[in-house]
């Protein structure tokens, strides 16, 4: 069973091979969804390389990522802007056996902020902005 | 990096920076306040006043780019992102390792900052709030 926490936007950029330049970006609706074990995937739609049809694939941005799928994520961060917003941020490949097509995405979500995602990932930057004891 | 007398300091708030020793085992974690510089060659440089017991960075030049990039002095700075979050208001995320070490130590960073975002610096502007594009399908 999965619960819809967070609904938000994505914006997918495209990296050339050597990850140094922007081939396409666009941005796009996204989902978060938790599963009963605290798994969180993303969902959201992507067009491949040398395709016009977007599809609609989903990616676990846990930190440790293990082997979900097809669509491996890795570098994962997320940012807690408040108890209910988010920003989140991976790479990813098409096809993770190949290491082809590297994507870099980075997204802002709005819902629940329940999960967790590794400390060395969550980083809580939540309001007050300017308050941090020196 | 040695600024000019010309700097201007546009923006302040506040840093949580992730110490990695051996990835992923996360060594440290701490937050701090930090500024973002412009200085007069129009460079923009973030500094902050957070110290991890064998790394020590206290200041890195900000890419004015978008995306992957790979500069720094004395360490390599890379994966920056400027994120506008409102019309003043700026999420930085970057990280850094040691060049001298083959790459064993790995920080990485987030600051959060308000001010005036330079015009120099390239955001992503299209994340400067959830709504509409939240709504974009079917919700």
């Amino acid at each position: 069973m999965e619960k819809l926490i967070m609904q938000g936007k994505v914006l997918v950029r495209y990296m050339d091979d050597d990850e140094n330049a922007i081939h396409d970006n666009y941005l796009t609706a996204a989902k978060l969804y938790k599963d009963i074990d605290g798994l969180v995937r993303i969902v959201f739609d992507i067009k491949f390389p040398k395709s016009d049809i977007a599809e609609e694939i989903s990616v676990y941005i846990l930190y440790p990522v293990e082997d979900f799928g097809r669509h491996q994520a890795w570098n994962t961060y997320a940012v807690k802007l408040s108890d209910t917003e988010l920003i989140v941020q991976f790479s990813m490949f098409e096809n993770k056996e190949l290491y082809s097509n590297n994507y870099f995405v980075v997204g802002r979500l709005k819902g629940s902020t329940d999960f967790e995602c590794g400390a060395n990932c969550l980083y809580d930057l939540s309001e007050p902005a300017i308050s941090a004891n020196r | 990096m040695e600024t000019t007398k010309a700097a201007v300091t546009s923006m302040k708030g506040k840093i949580q920076l992730n110490y990695l020793f051996s990835n992923p085992c996360i060594m440290a974690n701490t937050q701090g306040r930090c500024d973002l510089i412009t200085t007069g060659e129009g460079l923009h440089l973030l500094r902050f006043e957070v110290k991890f017991p064998e790394f020590k960075v206290q200041e890195c030049e900000l890419i004015p780019l978008n995306g992957l990039a790979f500069k720094g002095v004395g360490f390599y700075v890379y994966e920056i992102n400027c994120i506008q979050l409102s019309p003043n208001e700026l999420l930085v995320g970057f990280t850094i390792f040691d060049e001298h070490e083959n790459y064993p130590d790995t920080i990485g960073g987030y600051a959060r900052l308000k001010g005036t975002i330079p015009d120099t610096l390239k955001c992503i502007e299209m994340l400067n709030s959830v709504s509409p594009a939240w709504k974009l399908k079917n919700d």
